[in-house]
């Protein structure tokens, strides 16, 4: 209330009082026009960044190792899962749309199939009811030969479906587990071979 | 001059037309998807947010703000500040997935980020406010209101957004997730959100503008000052500190929210206890020679610069005396303080705004007493 060196006569419900007519014209211009510049540059700076950051519109996501050398590249759009679900060393989670994924590399001295028996026996356990696909062979990081499994089952009153891959190589086991409420696996079913398209193991 | 023919308004007007296009498209969208869940979000929002801008409106209990700069205030913050924030923060959380991890940038990206973006477009509007009507902003309570209802209007609608989130997490748009939503983001967190960061950010912007005595220096410095406040509250808030602690328990989870976001409330609140005392003084200097005599008594002037009086004084008069009397009481006081701000604008005690006010005044308590 008057706490400045302005006078006020105000009451309630009155129009708001505009700025004081003295001045030439321009004056009133120029703070609108800066505050519009401030604005609008400020929204230009960040889009410039977001462009010189990515040229020529190529995906630069940074690559996660895992561990043994594996990378896994996030499709657009993923993020990091470990507020839902912590995978622990030599492996990452990230989650879209309601799916979580899991990506790991340890060392494994077994065949694909061994880890992927491995990998379904764990899983079972934590499913009150559990189904799964016949395993359909499969290739990782390019043209590394692996085996993919769908399934689905309840878990905790949930009715979720995933799909499971392994692969190994060179003493190295690769999983990738992803997990999302039924119906909607297929909605990154694209992202998914994407990342495990572009998996880096090293050979 | 009419609002009509200032630029800032005009500015406001063609603002206004962007952002109605970008969030109506976002909302018909989700009217689209997910209608049962959005209809939800809109009822939920609406009983609490309708009466927390109650109250912010009434913390400036001797010179209430049009309800049109508060209409203005309210739009600027839930569809320009969330439009500009929109693109602005897409584009940096793009910037930073190309530089850094992608874990950093889903711990740390929405704390980087969302302060820079959000305190500056919301800040806009407190400009846009003073450019429009800058002697409505003449005390240091007029910005801590315009700041915390341009942060009301943010936080409802991009609360509208997490609900619709959740909703379409959920896979067919139940409703369960939204009040599961509501209740962490409204319930337990609705306090620490940014009502409170651009109240914080207001306070400072009407620091500079109405404390002209001090040196300029000062004032840019304090302003200055509030705007870094008003980011840290946010970044604090955003950032994923006490994660760990929120996962183990809902007590947990309670507790850490109110570690991140108490400290700023309180210090809000304290700065809007200090605002009031500032604007019970102004009060009192300004109708100092009205005391005592037949429009205003000792006892009434003692009744008015206290809001928890004034109340009392309704209760016992609607008790005594019914519903009627309270409500001729209720339009005496909101008339002698208003003969204060009279007071504020005239420079002679016998002017003739003066004298109407006054035998107003006389009138409302001729009838209050005859219903007495």
């Amino acid at each position: 209330m008057n706490q400045g060196d302005l006078p006020i006569y105000t009451v309630r419900g009155a129009p708001p009082r505009p700025m004081p007519t003295e001045g030439p014209r321009h004056s009133l211009w120029r703070g609108p026009v800066i505050l519009v510049a401030v604005m609008i540059g400020w929204m230009l700076f960040t889009l410039l960044l977001a462009a010189f950051a990515a040229p020529a519109g190529v995906d630069q996501a940074v690559p996660i190792e895992l561990g043994r050398n594996v990378t896994v590249t996030p499709a657009d759009g993923w993020t990091s899962a470990a507020d839902v679900w912590e995978a622990g060393p030599n492996a990452v989670s990230l989650k879209r749309a309601g799916a979580v994924v899991v990506f790991a590399a340890e060392a494994y001295d077994g065949t694909a199939e061994e880890l992927l028996a491995f990998e379904l026996d764990d899983l079972k356990g934590q499913f009150d009811s559990f189904r799964a696909l016949p395993a359909a062979e499969s290739s990782i990081a390019g043209d590394l030969p692996g085996l993919t499994v769908l399934f689905s089952g309840t878990a905790d009153s949930s009715r979720l479906e995933g799909e499971l891959a392994a692969a190994t190589y060179g003493g190295t086991g690769v999983v990738m587990l992803a997990v999302a409420p039924a119906g909607q696996l297929p909605r990154v079913q694209a992202d998914l071979d994407t990342m495990l398209e572009t998996l880096v193991v090293p050979r | 001059m009419s609002l009509g023919r200032q630029p800032a308004y005009w500015l406001f007007l063609a603002l206004m037309a962007g952002g109605v296009l970008i969030v109506g498209i976002e909302q018909l969208a989700y009217v689209n998807s997910y209608p049962g869940a959005w209809l939800l979000s809109i009822v939920l929002l609406a009983v609490t947010a309708i009466p927390a801008g109650l109250i912010i409106y009434r913390f400036d209990t001797f010179e209430p703000e049009p309800a049109s700069l508060i209409a203005v205030a309210v739009l600027w913050g839930g569809v320009v500040a969330l439009s500009f924030s929109a693109i602005t923060n897409s584009s940096m959380l793009s910037f930073l997935q190309h530089i850094l991890p992608a874990t950093t940038v889903d711990s740390w990206g929405a704390a980087i980020v969302a302060p820079i973006n959000e305190e500056l477009y919301k800040g806009a509007g407190l400009v846009i406010i003073f450019l429009m009507a800058r002697s409505e902003i003449d005390g240091l309570m007029d910005g801590l209101v315009y700041g915390a209802m341009i942060g009301l209007g943010f936080q409802v609608v991009e609360n509208v957004q997490y609900f619709m989130y959740a909703a379409a997490e959920a896979g067919a748009g139940q409703l369960g997730p939204v009040v599961n939503t509501f209740f962490v983001r409204v319930v337990l967190a609705g306090l620490y959100s940014h009502t409170l960061f651009t109240g914080l950010m207001g306070f400072g912007i009407a620091y500079l503008v109405t404390q002209r005595a001090a040196p300029l220096g000062r004032r840019v410095v304090m302003a200055a000052l509030f705007a870094v406040l008003a980011w840290a509250a946010h970044f604090v808030w955003n950032s994923p500190w006490l994660d760990s602690l929120m996962a183990r328990s809902t007590g947990s989870f309670v507790l850490a929210l109110v570690v991140k976001g108490v400290p700023f409330l309180v210090f809000l609140a304290l700065l809007a206890v200090f605002a009031r005392r500032r604007e019970g003084q102004a009060f009192a200097r300004l109708i100092a020679t009205e005391v005592g005599t037949d429009v205003l008594s000792e006892v009434e002037f003692h009744s008015l610069q206290s809001g928890r009086k004034r109340r009392a004084a309704l209760r016992r008069m609607k008790r005594e005396k019914g519903p009627a009397a309270r409500s001729w009481l209720k339009q005496l006081q909101r008339e002698q303080m208003n003969l204060a701000l009279f007071h504020g604008r005239v420079q002679s005690s016998d002017h003739p705004a003066l004298e109407a006010q006054r035998d107003t005044i006389r009138m409302l308590k001729a009838r209050l007493a005859t219903v007495a």
